[in-house]
Order: structure tokens, then C-alpha cells, then sequence
């Protein structure tokens, strides 16, 4: 983890929001494109292991020239759109591609090196945003240094939130607020962060790591559910401190960046879950997956055909495994479920206490239970069913 | 209608001096918390010691397995025995060096240094970063941390690192505070899962860890160090024991019937333990092969430990070798 | 006000998220409140910063 080494605040957080703070107005997208091409370099290399990792710095200099070519309506932007796509595919699922495809082979071309450049779930998502937003006529082109800015901004290069560039450039541009509001708040939300992914997070891996087959086995099955919950409840505080640290940093350049998490857990419905679930990721895979399937404009077997295909893609987002494909298929099927009970029972205008109750709780546990694709292959989460269940 | 919160720089700059305020208040308990680390403990044992005339050196082997009053059973039962164990769990040479420079300064009349260690310790190198410096390996910031740089491979950044965390007793002694955070994890993660051994030192079955991993890796670091010389406080410890008079013995611990089996039954163990041999002779250093005195497996509480039974009987038969102070040239042997 | 919106909100602001406290909260601007605010969220970090140490002995 980036977050919590002394090197990201002393040496890329801290140093550029000063120099940012203290530049003009047309130098501070530089500032941010200094910090974030160290930032890359510096943690590539020494995080992921050595030069060529690093090298994939050369990735957005290549996509900073080719975006000079987006223009409203013309083709190429798909080309944008095609090369973050083949880099996703070729970084993060050749090898999970090459063992469905060449299942029967003895020989399989794996790429035995391969590797995950920093962050290329999330800045590939914002490169595809960008394009298709230009083609679409929605975000202005703003400059090169601009839009390097959008993609090397550091703080939400490795965990996003995944950015807009149309909210994005008016707060680069804007002026700045008073600093100590901004590192007031920003310091407050930082620390709350690391003390939420140390404090809860991590503890809570003393129940999670014992989600293994091996332990599954010889546990008292009264503990399973709580190692379930553990689960949920550490995926939850630990992607929500990584937001609260982005956003933290963030404000010490003065830049708002939207919410990523809006008390999940507390929602009564699925559909909601995911309102307020990884915001940023559910808003770009209902305007660049969902929505331009057809959406909710469509027949209804279309409709729940849309949403099962949008978590599809949103569980193979999260990994390359049949268990995240899964995962995904759960959530598609609970929302289809819930959109079709919808469809026969409306919302009530005041549901009683209980009522709200009972729909908490249904989506507390259905979330939950979901997460036994995402913590444990397709096996050892059978098996833990299994023992959950039947004993 | 509630007001939006507005921060002066004045407000913020004091809030940044009242955290500093807590920070410092925090880093006074960690002090007062931690004044009877294990170290510490050893050190204040050895003050109380000075007529301690044969030291027990090494880490947590030694520290389990020597018993002194079992070694060399006090004059009467108002004395303390002539025997101290200076021994220190999950400690390197460089700690050990410290300890028994501590220890000459405070005993009177040491005649003979008991040094337990197993498998390469005597020749693999010590090296630390800043990092590496929690547990009781703390002590090498308190206990002339000058002296005990040497050993270490400090580069600027660490350098800084080394010089800031030895004065503040809330970085030096994290490791104290993290164990007992480690400890609550562990206590959580054992519910509704079946007890897990543990004896003084930690979870039983977590000393495997400190063993090969197998025979082959274990032949293979054999074959690197076939003529390795003695790491640098290793040798230190020699030269300073002998200096005060010292008769100076180096022991291979005894070790489960398993790892005897799997590591010491080999051709490379003996070519190495020969060299080792050799090397010492050269120094004046006797050497003794106790790693086969405890054939029972059930005297051990896991991959290296003996339980006390067994560190009785070990204590017992070393005292007999050993205590004589007309025949410690007798305490020099191998593979009896 | 829900007492559950009540409690979020003020998690909310005590956490940085929220500029704006809510009802019958204070907007506490008072260096003292929130330098100690910062120092115990500070020694909590400290506290549990260490769990990815490998603790094989834990007898210190």
C-alpha cells in the first residue's frame, strides 16, 4: 500500500500541494504532472520491481498525444477508447484469457512476467471517459497540460475515486480557497483514513485470513458468519480509507474530488447498495456500459439483460477470476430481483419501522453473502456454503 | 442554520501544536510503559549479578535451555548461583555483544562464556536497516547505539531514520506497542478455531519458520558457508570474552530428533561443523555438539525449544562437563 | 433530524467529509478540540501501523 508509507506524504503529497499552492494559475497543472510522474516512477519502481514498470509512465505521454485527436463526433476517439481497452486486456486478463482459451493445451501462452502497471484499472477507465466524452460533445478538450494533470493527478492515480474531467478542470482552474480550511479538512480526513484501514481494516484481517479451505474445515461453524461479516466490513473500511486519503490529499491542493462511499451499509435496498457503493465506479458503468446498452429504454428481458451485463463487467473489473464473474452475477441477479419486485410493488410512501428494518437487513445480508466470491475462489467458497449451511 | 466550520491560519497552526502536545504526552506513557522491557530486564538482572563467574550467552535457545541453578546449584540456598544466563529471545550477535559488554562491566570475576547457537548463526552476516530494529532488537538503540552501528548498513536516509527514532521512546519501542496489538489479533482470530500451542516466546508452531524449509535449501546454505569465517560480532565476542580471561565455549544447542534427522544427519553438516570447528581452535574456543543430548521429541515445545523438563536435563548434563572450573578444556567435543 | 442522520452527519464532519456540522453540533472551530482530535486519531495509526510485522517471537 502507497497510503501508508512516510515517502508518499514527505516526498510527493506534502512538497506538491505547497508548490502547487504557490504557483500561478497556468503552471500548477505542471506541478501536479511533476508529482505525478515521480509519484509513478518512484512507486512502479520500487513497489512493482524495477524499470519496466516504471517505464509505463510512457503510457500517459501516449495517451496525452493521441487525446490531442478527440474531437466531437469523429472516429478516432474510438481508437482512444480500443487502446485503453487492449491494455487492460493485455496487462490484467491475457493470463485469465489464455487458461479459458487454451484450456485443453499442455503448453499455454502465459506471459510468465507479467505484471500490473500502478493504477491501470482506474486511469484506463478515466482515458475511455475522456474519449468518449469528447466524441459525445461533453467535456471541452482544455489543454495538454490540463489533461495530463487529469490523468497523473497522484492522489487518485492508484485507488481512484475514478475522476470526471468536466468536474475536474474547473477546480484546477478555479481559484484557490484559503489554505488552512482546505488542510484542515484535508488532514482530518487523511488521518481519518489510516485509522480507519489500521485501526478496523486490518485488525479485522484476523478473522478474514482464515477464509481458506483448510481453516473452513475445522472451524466452529458459529464463527463463519462472523468471518463472512469481517470480510464485508473490512473490504468496506479499507477501500473507504483509501477514498478518504485520495480525497484528503485532494483538498490540500484545494481540488475537491466527489464522494466515493456514502454509508453503504445503511441502505435499504440493492439497488441503493450501489448508489452509495464505490460511487465513482457505479456513475461510469451506468453512462459507459449500462446506458449506452440500452439502459432502462428498452424491453424489460433487455433491461435485466443490461444490468446482469453491467456487473458482469463490473466483477470482472474487480479480478481476473470466475469467483469475481460470479460475484458480479450476483449482484446483477439481486438487482434484476429487486427491480422486478419493484416493478409489482412500488415504493411506499412511509414504510412502517419494521418493513425498513426487514428491507435493511435483506440487503445487509445479501451484500454480505455476496462477498464469499469476492474473498475466496469459487471452491473454497462452496465449501464454506457448505459449512455455513448444511454443516 | 447551522454555520459551515472556517479555519484561520491561527486555529489551524494551534491545532497543529495541540497534536503535537498529545504526540509528546503519548510518547511520555509509551516511556513509563515500556521501562521493564525484556532487555532491560536483563540488564538490571546483570547489575544485581556481580558474582556471576560463567555467562550463558546466545538467543532464545540458550535463554530456554539454560537453568543456572541447575548448572551450578548455589554454595547454600541464601546465594546465588555462580551461573547467569545472559541469553536474550529473538536476539542477534550484535545483541548478544551488547549484553555481554553490559555483563563485563558488571561482573567481577567471569571466568567462562557458555555460547548456544544452532544451524549458520555463527557465520551468517548481521546486517540492519532502521526497519529491522523492533522487539529486542530495540536495544540496539539505547545500548551504546555507536558502538553497535558498525554492524549495521546505513545509507543517509537511514542514517536520519536511526538518529530521530532512538530519541523518541514512542518510535524506538513500537514494536512493544505492536506486539500487543499482534496479541489482540491473535486472540480474535482464535475463536471458534481449535487452541493453538503457544509457549514463552510466541505460537509454537511459528518457530518452523526459523528453520529450513527443507533439506535441500539447508544443504545448499551449507555448501555457501563451507568456508565462510565467523561474522563480525561473533568474533567481537570472542575477542571481548577472552580479553577479560575468559574461557570461552561455543554449543550447539540440542534440537528436536526432526531436525537433527532432517538438517545434522548430513555430510555438508559435518564438513561444516569441522570448519567451524577449526576456525574456533584457532581463536582458543572449545566447541560442543549438544545438538543430539535430547533424543526425545517430547521434550521440546516446538521446532527449536526446549520445555523445561528438557532444559533441566540439558542444564544438568552441561553443568557436569562444564562447571568444573579444573576441566573446562573437557567441555570441548563433537557429536557426543 | 433522524437520530441515525444525526449520528452519519456528525461521523461525517468529526472525519472530514463535511465542512457543514450537523444540527445541535457545534461547529467547533477550536484549535484545542481538534489538535487533540488529530493527536488520538494520530496515536490509533501509531498503535496499529504494524500489523504487516511478522511476529514470530512476542515475548518482549
Amino acid at each position: 500500500m502507497i497510503f501508508n508509507t512516510w515517502a508518499y506524504y514527505l516526498f510527493f503529497l506534502i512538497p506538491s500541494a505547497v508548490l502547487f499552492r504557490l504557483s500561478p494559475p497556468r503552471l500548477r497543472p505542471w506541478v501536479i504532472i511533476l508529482g505525478g510522474s515521480l509519484f509513478f516512477l518512484f512507486f512502479s519502481y520500487t513497489a512493482l520491481g524495477g524499470l519496466i514498470p516504471a517505464a509505463c509512465l510512457g503510457i500517459f505521454l501516449w495517451e496525452s498525444i493521441t487525446s490531442r485527436f478527440y474531437r466531437p463526433k469523429f472516429w478516432f476517439c474510438w481508437v482512444g477508447v480500443m487502446q485503453a481497452v487492449i491494455l487492460l486486456f493485455v496487462f490484467k486478463y491475457w493470463n485469465f484469457f489464455v487458461a479459458l482459451a487454451w484450456f485443453h493445451a499442455e503448453q499455454k501462452p502465459y506471459w510468465t512476467h507479467a505484471f500490473l502497471p500502478l493504477g491501470i484499472s482506474f486511469f484506463t477507465f478515466e482515458f475511455i471517459h475522456y474519449a468518449v466524452d469528447r466524441k459525445q460533445g461533453e467535456t471541452e478538450a482544455g489543454t495538454l497540460g490540463e489533461y495530463l494533470a487529469f490523468i497523473l493527478f497522484f492522489p487518485t492515480m492508484v485507488a481512484g475515486p475514478i475522476k470526471r474531467y468536466q468536474q475536474f478542470l474547473p477546480k484546477l482552474r478555479a481559484e484557490l480557497a484559503e489554505w488552512p480550511q482546505d488542510w484542515h479538512r484535508g488532514i482530518t480526513r487523511i488521518l481519518t483514513g489510516l485509522a480507519k484501514k489500521f485501526a478496523i481494516a486490518d485488525v479485522l484481517t484476523a478473522y478474514t485470513n482464515h477464509l481458506n479451505v483448510a481453516d473452513i474445515a475445522v472451524a466452529n461453524r458459529a464463527i463463519l458468519p462472523l468471518w463472512l461479516l469481517a470480510y464485508g466490513m473490512k473490504i468496506y473500511t479499507d477501500f473507504s480509507a483509501y477514498s478518504d486519503i485520495a480525497i484528503g490529499s485532494a483538498r490540500l491542493f484545494g481540488i475537491p474530488i466527489p464522494e466515493n462511499f456514502d454509508w453503504p451499509y445503511l441502505q435499504t435496498n440493492i439497488a441503493q447498495f450501489w448508489r452509495h457503493w464505490h460511487i465513482s465506479l457505479t456513475s461510469w458503468l451506468m453512462d459507459y456500459v449500462y446506458i449506452p446498452l440500452g439502459g432502462s429504454r428498452v424491453s424489460p428481458g433487455r433491461v435485466y439483460l443490461n444490468v446482469i451485463t453491467t456487473m458482469l463487467i463490473s466483477g470482472i473489473w474487480h479480478g481476473a477470476g470466475i469467483n469475481f464473474v460470479l460475484w458480479g452475477l450476483w449482484h446483477g441477479v439481486a438487482l434484476g430481483i429487486h427491480r422486478a419486485y419493484r416493478r409489482l410493488r412500488p415504493v411506499p410512501q412511509n414504510p412502517p419501522p419494521v418493513s425498513q428494518f426487514g428491507s435493511w437487513l435483506l440487503t445487509f445480508v445479501t451484500a454480505n453473502l455476496g462477498w464469499a466470491f469476492f474473498s475466496m475462489d469459487v471452491h473454497t467458497a462452496l465449501f464454506f456454503f457448505r459449512r455455513l449451511f448444511v454443516g | 442554520m447551522q454555520e459551515k466550520l472556517f479555519i484561520t491560519h491561527r486555529q489551524f497552526f494551534g491545532a497543529i501544536l495541540a497534536c503535537l502536545a498529545v504526540l509528546a504526552a503519548g510518547n511520555l506513557m509509551v516511556q513509563r510503559l515500556t521501562a521493564h522491557t525484556v532487555y532491560r530486564r536483563i540488564l538490571a538482572d546483570t547489575r544485581a549479578s556481580s558474582s556471576a563467574q560463567i555467562v550463558a550467552l546466545g538467543n532464545s535457545l540458550m535463554r530456554s535451555s539454560f537453568v543456572p541453578e541447575t548448572f551450578a546449584p548455589p554454595a547454600s540456598p541464601h546465594d546465588q548461583s555462580p551461573a547467569f544466563n545472559l541469553a536474550m529471545g529473538a536476539s542477534t550477535p550484535v545483541e548478544q555483544l551488547l549484553l555481554l559488554r553490559a555483563g563485563l562491566r558488571s561482573f567481577s570475576k567471569p571466568r567462562l562464556l557458555l555460547y548456544g547457537f544452532y544451524d549458520f548463526q555463527l557465520t551468517d552476516p548481521v546486517a540492519f536497516s532502521n526497519t529491522d530494529l523492533i522487539g529486542n532488537h530495540d536495544i540496539l538503540y539505547y545500548e551504546e547505539p555507536d558502538f553497535a552501528r558498525r554492524y549495521f548498513l546505513m545509507n543517509r536516509y537511514e542514517s536520519v531514520a536511526f538518529a530521530v527514532t532512538r530519541r523518541l521512546p514512542m518510535l524506538a519501542e513500537r514494536g512493544a506497542v505492536w506486539a500487543k496489538v499482534e496479541l489482540l489479533r491473535r486472540h480474535l482470530g482464535q475463536q471458534g478455531m481449535p487452541a493453538e500451542a503457544t509457549n514463552q516466546f510466541g505460537r509454537a508452531a511459528d518457530f518452523t519458520l526459523l528453520e529450513a524449509k527443507n533439506r535441500e535449501e539447508f544443504v545448499q546454505h551449507c555448501a555457501a558457508s563451507a568456508h565462510a569465517e565467523l561474522n563480525a560480532p561473533v568474533s567481537e565476542i570472542i575477542r571481548e570474552a577472552q580479553q577479560q580471561g575468559m574461557f570461552v565455549v561455543f554449543i550447539v544447542m540440542p534440537l528436536p530428533p526432526k531436525h537433527v534427522q532432517s538438517f545434522y544427519d548430513t555430510p555438508v553438516w559435518t564438513t561444516y561443523q569441522k570448519h567451524i570447528q577449526e576456525t574456533l581452535a584457532a581463536q582458543n574456543v572449545a566447541y560442543l555438539d549438544a545438538s543430539r543430548w535430547i533424543p526425545d521429541a517430547s521434550k521440546f515445545g516446538d521446532a527449536l525449544h526446549l520445555t523445561p523438563q528438557g532444559a533441566g536435563e540439558f542444564s544438568r548434563r552441561l553443568g557436569g562437563l562444564c562447571s568444573n572450573s579444573d576441566n573446562l578444556s573437557a567441555c570441548s567435543s563433537i557429536g557426543k | 433530524m433522524k437520530p441515525l442522520t444525526w449520528l452519519t452527519q456528525s461521523l461525517e464532519f468529526l472525519g472530514g467529509a463535511n465542512d457543514m456540522p450537523p444540527v445541535a453540533f457545534p461547529a467547533i472551530t477550536n484549535a484545542l478540540f481538534w489538535g487533540v482530535w488529530w493527536g488520538v486519531l494520530s496515536l490509533v495509526i501509531y498503535m496499529f501501523c504494524g500489523q504487516s510485522s511478522k511476529f514470530i517471537y512476542i515475548d518482549f
